[in-house]
Parts: C-alpha cells; structure tokens; sequence
C-alpha cells in the first residue's frame, strides 16, 4: 500500500485518496481527570473534520491518540477498515502539520520535504521530482536549496504543509497550524490549505480553538468540551441549529434566554419577568426551553418609540456600550435582568440611540433556535 | 507582486536546487552565518545602571587575572630573558610533555562524551522526578571537593584498595593486584569523574532546546525510533557535543591536582611540567613561559570552536537557553 501511496501520484488509490477514519468509543484519563472522555465520530474519505474546542477540551489529546503519540486508555482508531490502535506511529502512514511547524532546522528545504519520501525508501530520482512538485502545490517552487530558517513565518508553514503532502498519506492531520500566524496571513493559509486537501483528496482532522477558522475551512466540525463531544456536525448545522448552550455560546456571538415555555393565547412565550420572548413553532404542554438570537437579527429601538406590530420579541435594557469594528457596530445592552445582550448592526446607518439610553431590541421569532430541554 | 514574479522565474528556471545535492548547499551556507554574529554580539551596549553596578565585578576581575597575568608574561620574558620560549621549544622534555598532555585531554574529552550523552539524554527525555535525581547525582559529584574525590580514586584503585581487594578476594578473579594507581587509566577516571558533569549539562541543555514536536514530526513521518535518533536528534544535539567538549579538553589541558596524585611518573603533563620548572628547577621564567603557552593554546582552542558553535555556548554551560 505504501508503493501505490507514494508512487503514483495524485490518484494512488482508487476513488477517493482519503482514509475513511472512525473513532469508537474514546477514552483517556490523566490522573482523575478524563481528557477525552467516550468520544465516537466517523470522518469520511476526503472530508475535512475540525475538532474545535477551547484550550483543555481534550480536542489536541485526541488528535495525538490518532497520530498514535498517545494510547487511548478505551476505544479504538480505525482506518480504513484497519484497527490502527496498537500500530506504531512511524507505521500509520499520516501526514502531519504542527504549531510550530517542526521544521528541522538542520536539513533544507528540499531535504525537509524529502524526509517523508526517504522514510518510505522512494528512489532518489523520483524523490527530487515529487518534492519539486510538492514545493509548487505550496507555492514554494525553487525554494529547496533554502535553510527553513531564512524562510518567514508563513513560508515555514507552507514547507510544513509540503512535507505532509508530499507522500499522499490518506490522511492529514493538523495541530493548530495556523496559530502561530497573523490575521491576514491565516485567511490566505485557510484558503490555501482548503483548496489543497480538496484537490488532492486527502481526509483531513484539523484542530483549532479559533471558531472562524472551523466555519470556514471544515466539511464537518466536531466541537469538544471537558473531553466529551458536544456537537458533530456542518458548519451550517453548528452555528444555525446549535443543540446545546455551550454550542451555542462556543460557535458566533449569542444572545441566550432560557425560561419555562408558556401558552399566552395563540402564541408561546418564554416566562420571564422582562420583555417577550416569543417560542416560535408548535411547542405543546410546559417545558425548560433556551432560545437563542444571534446579535445581526436583532434591531434597536429608542424606548419611548412607537411599538411596531404584534409577532416580535422584545427586551428592554440600557446601552452600555457602542464598539465600531469596520464593517459593523458591536452594541452592547444590559438587558433589564442585569444580563449583558449584544447586537450588530451596520456600521453605515445611524444608531438611534447613544450610550446610557433606555432601549428596546426587536427580533423576528423566526430568526431565533430554541434548544428545548437544555441543561 | 515582485515577490511574486521572483517565485515563478525561481520555477521556471532548471532547478538544481531540488537535487538531494541541495542539502549540503543549505549546511554550507548556514556554517558561514554565525561569521557575522560576534561582531554585532561584542559590541558593547550605551553605559547604563547596570553597567554601573557591574563594575566592582569588573574590578575585581581585572585585579584577580589580568594583573597576576600580565606579571606572568612579563616574568616569562624577563626571568632572565625571552630565551625561556626558546628553551621550552627546544626540550624534548616538554615537547613529549605536550603530546602526553595532549592525548590525555582527548582521551578524557572522548570518555566523557560517550558517558555523559547518554546520561544527558535520559535527564532530557525523562519526567521531573527522574531529571532531578540525575541532576542531584551529578551535582553531588560536582559539590564535593576535588581534594577529597581524587584521594577516594586513590583509596580505590589502590592495589589494596576497593577494586582488586574484591577482584582478588571475593571474586577470585585474579591473583595478583592489577596496578591502576599511577598509571593514565587512573588519571583518566579521576579527570572523567571530575570533567562529565559539564559534558553532561552542555548536552543537557542542547537536547532541552529541541523542540519535541521536531522529532515527533520525523516519527509519523515514517521514522523508526533509531533514525529518528540518528537522523534528527543526534546531529541537533551536536552543538552541544562541541559546546561541552571544547569545554572539557581546555579545563583537561590545565589540570594539576588529579594527575599529580593519580598519575605516574611516566607522564607529566603540562600542569605538573609548570610546577616542576617553579618549584624543583627553581626556573620561574621558564615556567612562566609555559604557563602563557598554556593559556595561548586555551584561547586557540575556544577561538575555533567559536567559529563553529559561538563562544556563548561553550561559555554559557547549564545556563541553558532562552527560549
């Protein structure tokens, strides 16, 4: 398998070059504390999986339990079919791209590059020709003879990101990749990395904590907190229909009200001592809901202002503060119960109202996600 | 966009650089780098407070070396005339004085490079409970007066000491005592025993600086742990090789004490040879002479391997490094 892999270029499999990886049943401890704790998720052949999670969600522990640098105490790797849980690392046939890109800074470029092709016992003259090409995926074509130290930041990523394709290992794993690089240089890599993996097919687990980076990059994100798996799901299905509050204030901005769903007349409504908060759709018979406004669909009106008509939700509060950021304006509004809302509005119309006004924010009920039964 | 463009005439062009031969390219052009950091490196910062309050360190240095030393120099010029250098260079004496001390601080470099990486690169690679004990077991050594440790080699590997007592009596491996005191192989246990806890702490803190994630990277990359070794952590970690026997051979070079009470007559090394010149030959001047040939030869040896892995390092052994 390892010939085809190396050999034959873009399509050394048949189908997708991708790995079909299955997690089962997940488990490692430290001490008492469960790193990753009875995580099962399926990625399959080329598609692109972020595990997001904030520092400590077990999210780095369980890409190191697939590399194989660390044994899962339960549970099994399974690729392709292939228990690959007692398989050695150097034998799993990964590629990998880390933080701080782990460059070795004694080899050059080229040498760098080479280094995955060597281990595989490539020929020496075909070994020049793939890492060239490899070099060009990257944009780095002709940079081989360089020291990785006279290379800057993004373009010691590229190699990195070279070093990991350059064998067409089924599967790609990367550990924070961009972290370690500034904004706009992140944007670049996430495109270029994204097209990358689609052209050549390669199954991909990416980690990251940064919530944009998981939207825009990923088929499917995994998102991890305290070890467990929250939500396994598109970037769409994640930030539109989280299933939990911590999905919710993970992924984007939110506005959150939980309360007890009760009938008043035709409509249902969030029992809580300010404001209305409407729970639009059928909800029969009384029950913990948590409803959640993203802070673009909310608008603002002046307190004393005439109220518009019937179907909206409303919450009284005072403006706390007023951030321009660009493109938008980021308002936040202590809501009356003390809680701290935030809403975006654009940045080019005029504010209705200024710090320390009383306000009213108005949102459509079908603009907001009810997680019902939420802990 | 320039950039760009350079990119592409960079690709198009026949690239030889691709060729495996670009690896060595890449070394040679690293090794001439550190050519142009002592320069900015030794040039000396605006004065400031701490500057100030460097200088009664800086008094004292210059009253404790450069002054005995320059009365050294002008002794070895003077007492009675320059023609001590000549004497020297014309002996056969000193000459086979040299080549002994020469062979011994090689000797003694070597050993304590093949015992001390190992040790170092289990303090690296081991959990905090292991690297201290391994720390607390060299610094003991490191602690304890080289008087006393030389004389307990004396008590060892006398021919009724520890060794051939157990050899011959509780062993019964040999009949007759092996002698060892006052032979090189004792010199070279007592020197090695005296010299490995700077061979170890300068690898110590080289294999530290490597970054995990280094090696980690060679390992999924396909790499057995043994080429992983070889092919990544060894020839990272040879600055500190160079770093801690540059160190080792010149301390080795100057050594009194351990030779002169383990070592036999056969061998006088160049530290015993300055002595015999000031106190049996009642020759000061000449000693002299050798002594500022010594401390020349010191200076040689630093300043090459300075080339090589920067003077800061050799120097800056078990500050470790900044990261």
């Amino acid at each position: 398998m390892t010939e085809t892999a190396t050999q034959a270029g873009p399509t050394g499999r048949e189908g997708s070059p991708g790995a079909r990886v299955e997690l089962a049943g997940i488990v490692k401890r430290y001490g008492d504390v469960r790193a990753v704790d009875d995580v099962s998720l399926t990625v399959e052949p080329g598609q692109f999986l972020t595990l997001l999670g904030a520092s400590g969600s077990g999210k780095t522990t369980l890409l190191r339990i697939v590399a194989g640098f660390v044994d899962a105490d339960e549970g099994r790797v399974v690729v392709d079919g292939r228990d690959i849980s007692q398989v050695p690392v150097h034998r799993r046939e990964i590629g990998m791209v880390f933080q701080n890109y782990a460059l070795f800074p004694h080899l050059s470029v080229a040498a760098n590059v080479a280094f995955p092709l060597e281990m595989r016992r490539v020929r020496r003259r075909d070994r020049a020709d793939l890492v060239e090409r490899a070099l060009e995926a990257v944009q780095l074509g002709g940079y081989g003879g360089r020291s990785p130290k006279e290379l800057s930041g993004g373009q010691q990523q590229r190699v990195a990101l070279a070093r990991a394709i350059v064998a067409r290992p089924p599967l790609l794993l990367m550990d924070e990749p961009l972290g370690a690089l500034d904004r706009r240089l992140r944007e670049a890599m996430q495109i270029e990395i994204r097209r990358l993996s689609r052209e050549l097919g390669l199954t991909v687990i990416n980690v990251t904590h940064d919530q944009e980076e998981a939207l825009t990059m990923s088929d499917r994100i995994a998102l991890l907190a305290g070890g467990r798996l929250v939500q396994h799901g598109t970037p769409e299905e994640l930030y539109g229909l989280p299933n939990s509050e911590v999905a919710a204030r993970f992924l984007g901005e939110s506005n959150l009200f939980r309360g007890r769903v009760e009938r008043d007349g035709t409509e249902s409504v969030l029992a809580l001592p300010y404001g209305r908060v409407l729970v639009p759709g059928d909800t029969p018979g009384e029950r913990e809901a948590v409803v959640v406004v993203r802070p673009s669909a909310i608008r603002i009106r002046p307190a004393g202002a005439e109220q518009s008509a019937a179907a909206v939700s409303r919450m009284p509060g005072v403006v706390s503060a007023d951030i321009y950021a660009g493109d938008s304006r980021k308002v936040l509004v202590e809501g009356a119960d003390g809680a701290e809302l935030v809403v975006r509005c654009e940045s080019g119309a005029p504010l209705p109202c200024s710090v320390g006004d009383e306000v009213v924010l108005e949102w459509d009920p079908g603009s907001c996600h009810i997680i019902s039964g939420a802990a | 966009m320039s950039a760009l463009s350079q990119i592409q005439s960079r690709t198009s062009s026949p690239g030889p650089q691709a060729s495996p031969a670009a690896g060595s390219d890449g070394r040679a052009g690293r090794g001439g780098g550190p050519g142009g950091g002592p320069a900015r490196a030794w040039r000396l910062p605006r004065p400031d407070f701490w500057s100030g309050a460097g200088l009664p360190g800086l008094v004292f240095v210059v009253a404790a070396f450069v002054v005995p030393m320059a009365v050294v120099v002008v002794k070895s010029l003077t007492d009675p005339s320059p023609q001590n250098y000549a004497a020297i260079f014309t002996s056969s004496v000193y000459q086979r004085s040299v080549v002994d001390t020469l062979e011994m601080a090689l000797v003694v470099t070597a050993l304590c490079l093949l015992i001390g990486y190992p040790y170092a690169y289990a303090m690296a690679r081991s959990g905090t409970a292991l690297r201290t004990f391994l720390m607390v077991a060299l610094m003991l050594a490191f602690w304890t007066s080289l008087l006393v440790r030389t004389y307990a080699w004396q008590i060892v590997l006398n021919d009724t000491g520890i060794v051939n007592t157990a050899l011959r009596d509780w062993l019964g491996l040999i009949s007759a005592p092996i002698h060892m005191i006052r032979t090189p192989f004792a010199v070279y246990v007592g020197m090695v025993h005296v010299l490995l806890p700077y061979a170890v702490l300068a690898l110590f803190a080289q294999l530290r600086s490597i970054d995990p994630d280094v090696e980690r990277a060679a390992r999924v990359m396909g790499a057995r742990p043994w080429r992983v070794f070889a092919r990544i952590t060894l020839p990272l970690s040879l600055p500190g090789a160079v770093a801690g026997g540059v160190l080792v051979f010149v301390l080795a070079l100057g050594f009194y004490i351990t030779p002169q009470l383990l070592g036999g007559a056969r061998q006088v090394y160049v530290g015993q040879a300055i002595m015999q010149q000031i106190e049996q030959f009642l020759k000061p001047g000449v000693g002299a002479a050798m002594a500022v040939l010594l401390f020349v030869a010191v200076l040689a040896v630093l300043a090459v391997a300075a080339r090589f892995v920067g003077l800061g390092r050799i120097l800056g052994v078990g500050m470790g490094r900044r990261r």
